[in-house]
Formats: structure tokens, C-alpha cells, sequence
């Protein structure tokens, strides 16, 4: 799908305020593939920084550097936020009056970070081991995870096979290897302190209960944004073919 | 229902959402570390730890049959760093800290041999979150709330916060776009006394780390005085004068607290 037929413009513009939505703006750049070692180095760049805080609690096999926050105030919004923009030009307003009061505060404070949004744009660097990766896209790969979360790793694994990774073939949400819903189980921890989000359908679902009645990443909006195809489960295949059927 | 139970004391109840209130702190004034839990004795484990390389074929427990006056010169060299590191390593706790703006523990959480496990912000309703800012904007910001400055850009983001939740019928996660990294963040970590020991306050964000880690030596004082003592020493850069104190100071001299331990079996 080319950006022209994309359900909306992806960006909103008042002065040097750039407003962006999900997982448009993201790009990742493979810099270096040691095989020997079997580490990976790749840059990430436009995410918020509530992705950098959350990717960046890997521990294990993996290093962090170069953590950027943008000096100019290009935010990037989740999907459901953005639309929100779209379409109701009284919030918009409201959301380009603050954020021009809060650049004043910005520029004229010593810890910039007390007036960063978590939705402005940073960039990073990462060193990781093939073993930590893998791990990591088992986890990181399920939509019951946020979209730039998820849409960083699908992207990530995209780009790696483009640069010969085979390795990266062979990462795969943990849902797909135990063929269940891992997050909207009947005996998951969240569930029991409050189920936040409903299962996305990949796997049947063990529970009703989700606190927000919608999955956390909607597939389609991922594939849209990042241009990617995403395969289907076997679950979705046999129901999609049993709807055809019928 | 035990769920429910469970949702209530953890505030996840959907019913329990907060009502929306901000208020905004200076960093000295808000954190608050509290020691939720430790090694059941860690002079026994330092003792054990750094007595290990010794003994015969038997290797019996040494702790049991060394008099109190006897452990204590053995914590002694450990505390002034006689022995080897790991004596510290073997010694661990597990902190609570509240009243933090996110953006330092986003740093804290970068400190190495420690775990740390926090309150999300896709997870519950940030409403009533304070904001959090360091000493001198402290001061410019309230400067401006005196006087009744309803522009306040951080409190207008907090607007944008309901709104998402009101009108958009939003996540919590989908509206912490508009929460700056300044809000009250809070969670527990665990750390050794080694790593405890090694921590250096250098480089960005050193001076709001230095706060929370007198704070942590503070805690830590009031159930192990010599190890709280130790802590706050080496981070005021005064170890020399607490390796002399303690090379002074016979196991009479401890406070009744830490005694209690060293006479354990």
C-alpha cells in the first residue's frame, strides 16, 4: 500500500510542532552483523520515548547507547490518540496550545526531561546478542505488547532477514510456539490483577475479562504503517478458511 | 471473590479510578525509600561469605562456633574491605521508593546488579500523579502557581490526559502520551551492599542520585546501623574516617540493634 492510499495523513504541522502517528515514522537501521559472535547492532529511530524506557529495560546480552531525545517537539502518538487529532479539531487545538507552553518551559529549564512528554521522539543504538534477540522477539512480538513495542520488533526482524539473517526467521511471538493466548489466559498474573486489553485473536482466548475491550496493537494498523505483511497464526488461517466456507 | 480481593489492595478495580489532582513536589522533599525487605542476617552471610576460602577437609560451620567478639572482627574487615568484595555481594535488599519524577528511574533502572520491578503507567490511571521536578525549577514552577498561572503548561498536559481518557474512550497506555517524564513515579528495586558500595554520582543526574541514595543509607540505618553508617560514609566520600572509627570501636560500642544480630545463632 503506497502513502497515497493511506486511510489518513500520518502527520499534523503547526510551526516547527510535528505531531506524527504510530509506527509511521519508525525506521531501524541494521549497522553491523557480527556472525562470529552473532551480535547485531541496529540504530532506532522516531519512537517515543516510552518505547526507549520500556525496550531499554533488556538486561541480558544487550547494550543501549546513543539515547537521543529530539531537541526540536516532534511527538509521535499512539494510533487511537492520532485519530483522535484528526478528527476532533477542539482537542487538536488544545494539544498544539500546550505543547507550544510547554516548549517555553522546556527551552528555559535546566532538566529538560521534567518537560518531555513520553510521546517525544528519541533515537537509539543497540548491541545484542542473536541469543538475547531471540528471546526478547518472543516476548516483544505479541500484540498484547503496545504498538511501537511490537511494531519495532517486526520491523527489526524484517530488516535482518532483508540483510541475510537467517536466524531471524526463526523469531517468533511464544503464542505461535505454545499456540495459545498467553496474555488473556484464565490463569495469568495480569488477568488476576486486572486483565488490561482483550486478546488480539491470534490464539483463542482463555478469558472475557479485559478491562479496555480492544486488543493492545491492532494487527492491521501494523501492517499498514510498517508496510509489512504479517502471517497469519494457524488459528487465523483455519478460521478465515472456515468463514470462507461458509 | 479472590480477584477482586487482589484488584482491590492492588487498586486495578476498574471502579477504583482515581479522581484527578495534581500537585507538585521538589525532588528532596518527595523521595521516600522505605527497606521492604533484606538477607535475614547479613553479618552471618558477610561472616560466611568471607570466611569460606578457609577450613579442612570437614568444613564445618564456622559462625556457630565463633564467639560474637570473634564475628565481629571478621565484619570489621569486611567493612573496611579487608577481605574479598563477594563477602559484600552475598548481602542483599529490596527497597520501595515513591516520590521520584519517571525520568530518574529511567536512569536508576541503567545501574548495574540491581532488579527493579515499577508501577506502570499502561497500567493504572495516572490522574491523580503528582509531578516531580528538580530543586531550582521547583521554585520557578511555584513562583508561577502563587500566583494563580492557570497556563501552567505540565498541569494543561494533564487535561490532555483526561481527555484522552473521557473522550476518546482511551487506554491509560494510549494517554500517557501527554504525561511528561517529570510525573511521581514509583517502584522497588533490590540491590547488593557491594553494588550498593560502588555506586559513583557522577556525570548527569548525579546530584538528584546522590538524594535517593542518602535516602537509601538512611533506610538501611534504621534496621542495620553500621551497614546504614558504612553506606552513608563512602557516599559522602568519607570512608577514611569510618575505617578509623571502626578499627576503633570494640563490639561494646555497636548499637543494641545491630547487636542483636551478631549474637544470633
Amino acid at each position: 500500500m503506497n502513502q497515497s492510499q493511506k486511510l489518513f495523513k500520518p502527520i499534523l504541522k503547526d510551526d516547527n510542532i510535528e505531531l506524527l502517528c504510530g509506527v509511521f515514522p519508525l525506521s531501524i537501521d541494521i549497522d553491523n552483523v557480527n556472525l562470529d559472535s552473532e551480535t547485531v547492532t541496529y540504530s532506532v529511530y522516531s519512537i517515543p520515548i516510552c518505547a526507549f524506557d520500556q525496550h531499554s529495560r533488556a538486561r541480558v546480552g544487550v547494550k543501549f547507547f546513543d539515547y537521543q531525545v529530539s531537541d526540536v517537539p516532534h511527538y509521535i502518538f499512539y494510533t487511537s490518540v492520532f485519530r483522535m487529532l484528526t478528527v476532533n479539531l477542539n482537542f487538536r487545538a488544545e494539544v498544539f496550545h500546550t505543547l507550544r507552553l510547554l516548549e517555553i518551559e522546556r527551552n528555559k529549564a535546566e532538566v529538560k526531561q521534567t518537560f518531555n512528554l513520553m510521546s517525544r521522539s528519541c533515537s537509539y543504538k543497540v548491541k545484542q546478542s542473536f541469543e538475547s534477540l531471540k528471546g526478547q522477539m518472543s516476548r516483544r512480538l505479541k500484540f498484547c505488547e503496545e504498538e511501537f513495542i511490537c511494531g519495532l520488533h517486526i520491523l527489526l526482524r524484517e530488516e535482518l532477514i532483508n540483510e541475510g539473517v537467517e536466524e531471524a526467521k526463526q523469531f517468533l511471538p511464544s503464542c505461535d510456539i505454545s499456540k495459545k493466548c498467553e496474555y488473556s489466559s484464565s490463569n495469568y498474573l495480569s488477568n488476576l490483577f486486572g486483565c488490561l486489553f482483550a486478546s488480539c485473536g491470534r490464539w483463542p482466548a482463555g478469558t472475557e475479562y479485559a478491562t479496555f475491550n480492544e486488543s493492545c496493537t491492532r494487527v492491521e494498523e501494523l501492517e499498514e504503517q510498517l508496510e509489512i505483511e504479517i502471517p497469519q497464526s494457524e488459528y487465523e488461517k483455519e478460521r478465515t478458511g472456515a468463514e470462507k466456507e461458509e | 471473590m479472590k480477584q477482586d480481593e487482589l484488584r482491590k489492595v492492588a487498586g486495578t478495580l476498574p471502579s477504583m479510578n482515581p479522581k484527578m489532582r495534581t500537585e507538585f513536589y521538589p525532588l528532596s522533599e518527595s523521595i521516600e525509600v522505605t527497606l521492604e525487605d533484606h538477607s535475614a542476617n547479613p553479618y552471618k552471610a558477610m561472616f560466611a561469605a568471607a570466611t569460606a576460602t578457609w577450613g579442612d577437609n570437614k568444613y564445618e560451620r564456622k559462625w556457630k562456633r565463633t564467639s560474637v567478639d570473634g564475628r565481629y572482627e571478621v565484619i570489621k574487615a569486611v567493612l573496611t574491605h579487608n577481605t574479598l568484595p563477594q563477602a559484600r555481594e552475598v548481602v542483599n535488599f529490596l527497597f520501595r521508593v515513591r516520590g521520584l519524577p519517571r525520568w530518574l528511574f529511567d536512569s536508576h533502572t541503567q545501574t548495574p546488579f540491581c532488579t527493579f520491578m515499577s508501577i506502570g503507567c499502561r497500567d493504572n490511571n495516572k490522574l491523580d500523579c503528582d509531578f516531580i521536578f528538580d530543586d531550582k525549577t521547583f521554585k520557578k514552577e511555584m513562583e508561577k502557581l502563587y500566583i494563580g498561572n492557570r497556563e501552567n503548561a505540565l498541569a494543561k498536559c494533564k487535561n490532555l490526559y483526561k481527555r484522552v481518557l473521557d473522550e476518546g474512550r482511551g487506554s491509560w497506555q494510549s494517554a500517557r502520551a501527554f504525561l511528561p517524564q517529570s510525573y511521581q513515579h514509583s517502584y522497588h528495586f533490590s540491590q547488593n551492599l557491594l553494588s550498593l558500595a560502588s555506586m559513583k554520582f557522577e556525570g548527569k543526574n548525579s546530584i538528584e542520585m546522590s538524594i535517593l541514595y542518602e535516602k537509601v543509607s538512611a533506610s538501611i540505618y534504621l534496621k542495620f546501623p553500621l551497614l546504614g553508617l558504612y553506606l552513608c560514609n563512602i557516599y559522602a566520600q568519607k570512608f577514611s574516617m569510618f575505617k578509623e572509627w571502626l578499627t576503633s570501636i570494640t563490639f561494646d560500642g555497636l548499637i543494641s540493634v545491630d547487636k542483636i544480630f551478631f549474637e544470633r545463632i
